[in-house]
């Protein structure tokens, strides 16, 4: 067992089976600098409990392919990246943090399914941006491409 | 614009517009459709920058070709049967003569080549529906123009081939020119003389043109290697 401390000073046990699923912990254990609690000063406990729920299910990949669990897993990982847009970017920052390949693509995707149809003003708002665009520029870029502008399915609301 | 310069003004249109980190913009940016990343370059300095990126156009298309539903094209369509997307883009965006099936349509690495009778040849993005004219040249029937794309430097070449004495039993040579997409602004003569009989298609694999040399008694194989401009012959069938 491999004990995690989070950033709100939480312990998590997790099996080594699972947790070396994250590429940063697993070089942890291969040097030897796992031997007590391996503190995450990037992560909080709650965005940590949803990462192990994700370790701990993906614990086996190579054998769901044999005992024909696949749908399983599929369904699993559509039902975990059903969450809260902040709780998505938590996920991803931990996952990036943590070099857990699969869970970052999981995420990313999830991430860009929500962002692909939304209007350039809702996008800005969701990732935090400022614009810093001129007006001339803006028009421009539009003007290359005022297709990419137009469409039904654009979608101005934020969530 | 060089690369050094592009990073510099990058990183600080980063730092100034987003609190997520670099990395995770590009692996979310990368999954998302081309609609929505022209839509997007309007987002910040920097989004707008990523988008035209090198490395990020290499990963969204790599990504591009796992999903299913991608097109599979041969690499040389004659323009009896067209995608009909593409003709559409072709037609609307340019000033072109009717398309006629001694036209030529050549896909590589996501790009096609419209080559017609005495026009240059056009370049057509259908994902950013881009079209660009390539500079005059004189396109005739004893020429052919191939589309090809060199993985290492990621970049894509035209090779364009002028048959040179065209009578019939007589010596024929080609002349070449090279037109390297995104840095030339004109065509570049190639010292490096082919000869030909009478040309059929080309492919592109792995940044060789190569291409079928095909004359009554004699079939070869000429490759142009595009990194280093040089052309080769190989004969595979003799009678």
């Amino acid at each position: 067992m491999v004990k995690l401390k989070s950033n709100d000073d939480k312990e998590f046990e997790v099996e080594e089976a699972a947790v070396i699923q994250s590429e940063m912990i697993k070089n942890m254990i291969e040097d030897g600098c796992a031997t007590s609690v391996i503190p995450l000063p990037n992560i909080d406990s709650k965005t940590l409990i949803k990462v192990i729920e994700y370790l701990n299910k993906h614990i086996n990949m190579g054998k769901a392919a044999e005992t024909g669990e696949e749908d399983d897993l599929k369904e699993f990982d559509e039902q975990f990246v059903n969450m809260g847009w902040e709780e998505l970017f938590d996920v991803i920052m931990a996952a990036n943090y943590l070099n857990i390949h699969e869970l970052m693509e999981l995420c990313c995707q999830s991430a860009a399914d929500r962002l692909k149809n939304k209007s350039v003003r809702a996008v800005r708002e969701m990732l935090k941006i400022t614009n810093d665009l001129t007006e001339e520029e803006e028009q421009e870029i539009i003007n290359d491409a005022p297709w990419a502008f137009e469409g039904p399915e654009i979608d101005d609301t934020v969530n | 614009m060089n690369t050094a310069a592009f990073s510099k003004r990058k990183m600080r249109s980063w730092r100034k517009s987003l609190s997520i980190p670099y990395e995770i913009t590009f692996h979310i940016l990368s999954h998302l459709p081309v609609k929505s990343l022209m839509r997007f370059k309007c987002i910040s300095q920097f989004h707008n920058s990523l988008v035209s990126d090198k490395d990020f156009v290499n990963k969204h298309q790599s990504l591009s070709m796992t999903r299913p539903g991608r097109i599979k094209l041969t690499n040389k369509l004659k323009m009896v049967n067209p995608p009909f997307f593409i003709l559409s883009i072709l037609i609307n965006s340019i000033d072109h003569n009717p398309i006629t099936s001694n036209d030529f349509l050549e896909f590589v690495n996501g790009l096609f080549c419209l080559s017609t009778l005495h026009q240059p040849p056009v370049i057509c993005n259908p994902s950013t529906r881009e079209i660009t004219s390539l500079p005059n040249i004189h396109v005739d029937r004893y020429s052919q123009c191939s589309l090809g794309y060199e993985p290492e430097e990621k970049i894509y070449k035209v090779l364009f081939v002028q048959l040179e004495n065209t009578r019939i039993y007589s010596e024929t040579y080609a002349r070449n020119w090279v037109f390297t997409l995104g840095v030339d602004k004109s065509w570049k003569n190639i010292d490096n003389v082919l000869h030909f009989r009478r040309l059929k298609e080309g492919v592109c694999i792995n940044g060789v043109i190569y291409m079928l040399n095909d004359y009554i008694w004699e079939k070869t194989v000429v490759e142009f290697d595009l990194k280093v401009h040089m052309g080769y012959q190989k004969i595979y069938m003799r009678f």
